[in-house]
């Protein structure tokens, strides 16, 4: 891969900063930026050598537009990833480096577990399952009511480890998993249920 | 017009990622004074590089349970502590879930150099796991001690993370269910793992002597 200094050399100051800025952003993997650029590279389309060139203003109109989508569609990336990556913390730009199979199973051993969670709760309005593994958020994993109305159930992506959580009911009453260990947390004093979540 | 287009694409992307950190990391509970501090606390953890949603999730929990505001402000505070003594501890590790078990670990009062031993004894993979089986069996009264030693003990015999889960999942079940006491069921399904796994050689023996024992710690 170019080494993105060749480009700061002579640029803009405008450019250059883009540069510095684009460089602290995630690493995106190659083949992924194969595939963007080749399918670029396919929905170009020149005007044929005989068609008079398009009038300056239109050109100018048209290249506003295409700016425009990409601002938007840059905002909506941005929107949608807004929760995945979090500024304060560094992200290291990775180098183009062979993937060994110990880095194979290292991702693979973060990668999330869809996990089920089942609760009782006949006379509940609604339910949800929070814990560690959605920052006690109940609003990120409603259950679903099962068919007889009796069961609660939902099922959620968690990376390996040890996780705490518990019931919400109706927004107001925090109830422990009745099928899990319990754990007290020993800063609150306060139980949590508790599931270790290893590999499939 | 490239230039341009590159620029203001870089500055949503820059304006959004920030929104989104701001979003994402915003604690909302207790009375107005205790979001403040424990805002600042989260805001002070990110900017060290500490993974702050994990003070944020401790301090919601502390909500869901009715904590009173400034406990909920010394837990977010030492978590922040905890979090800085794991981020050592571990090293090279630093996936945010490695580190929520070391801090895991901490809460439970295990020992700073039982962490280095699992983190050395796992230099290559992620140790989010025989953390969080750590602390659930040192939760459930397993001394720490014999907690690390077979926790160690079956990461350097090549237990897969799912055996390792197991036997916390089922010692944990064998307190709850069965009412066993947690140091004899750690005993039982370590030694049950141990004709599945390769032996420990004897140069790994040689170096952690705590980790020969088979049969767990002799009662007197």
């Amino acid at each position: 891969m170019r080494d993105s200094r060749d480009f700061r050399e002579g640029a803009d100051p405008v450019v250059r900063r883009a540069i510095d800025e684009l460089r602290r952003l995630p690493s995106v993997e190659d083949h992924v930026v194969a595939k963007v650029v080749s399918a670029a590279a396919t929905a170009r389309v020149l005007p044929p050598a005989d068609e008079p060139p398009a009038p300056v203003r239109e050109r100018r109109w048209e290249r506003i537009a295409i700016g425009g989508g990409i601002v938007a569609a840059a905002a909506i990336a941005g929107f949608l990833f807004r929760g995945t990556v979090r500024s304060p913390e560094p992200v290291t730009v990775a180098a183009a480096t062979s993937i060994t199979p110990a880095s194979l199973s290292a991702e693979r051993a973060v990668a999330p577990i869809v996990e089920q969670f089942i609760f009782k709760a006949p006379t509940a309005r609604h339910v949800s399952v929070i814990g560690d593994f959605n920052r006690w958020d109940a609003s990120t994993a409603p259950m679903s009511r099962s068919g007889d109305g009796e069961l609660w159930s939902a099922s959620i992506p968690i990376v390996p480890g040890r996780h705490v959580y518990a019931f919400m009911v109706d927004d107001s009453l925090l109830v422990l998993d009745p099928r899990a260990p319990k754990t007290r947390d020993p800063d609150l004093g306060a139980d949590g249920s508790v599931r270790i979540v290893g590999r499939p | 017009m490239r230039m341009s287009c590159c620029a203001g694409l870089v500055a949503v992307s820059i304006a959004m990622r920030a929104v989104g950190a701001q979003d994402s990391l915003r604690f909302v509970g207790g009375d107005a004074t205790t979001s403040r501090e424990v805002q600042q606390i989260i805001e002070a953890a990110a900017a060290q590089g500490l993974p702050a949603g994990l003070i944020l999730s401790k301090a919601r929990f502390a909500v869901a349970v009715h904590t009173p505001g400034p406990k909920i402000v010394e837990t977010a505070k030492s978590m922040a502590t905890r979090l800085v003594v794991a981020q050592r501890a571990i090293a090279p590790h630093a996936q945010e879930s490695d580190l929520a078990g070391a801090e895991a670990a901490l809460s439970y009062d295990v020992p700073v150099e039982i962490l280095r031993r699992i983190s050395s004894a796992s230099p290559k993979e992620p140790i989010a796991v025989p953390l969080g089986v750590l602390t659930q069996l040192v939760a459930d009264r397993v001394p720490a001690k014999r907690a690390a030693e077979i926790v160690t003990d079956l990461l350097r015999r090549g237990a897969t993370l799912t055996q390792i889960a197991e036997l916390g999942n089922n010692v944990d079940a064998d307190v709850k269910i069965g009412g066993y006491r947690a140091l004899d069921a750690a005993n039982m399904r370590y030694n049950g793992l141990g004709p599945h796994l390769a032996p420990l050689s004897a140069a790994a023996a040689a170096n952690e002597p705590g980790l020969t024992s088979s049969s767990g710690p002799k009662k007197p």
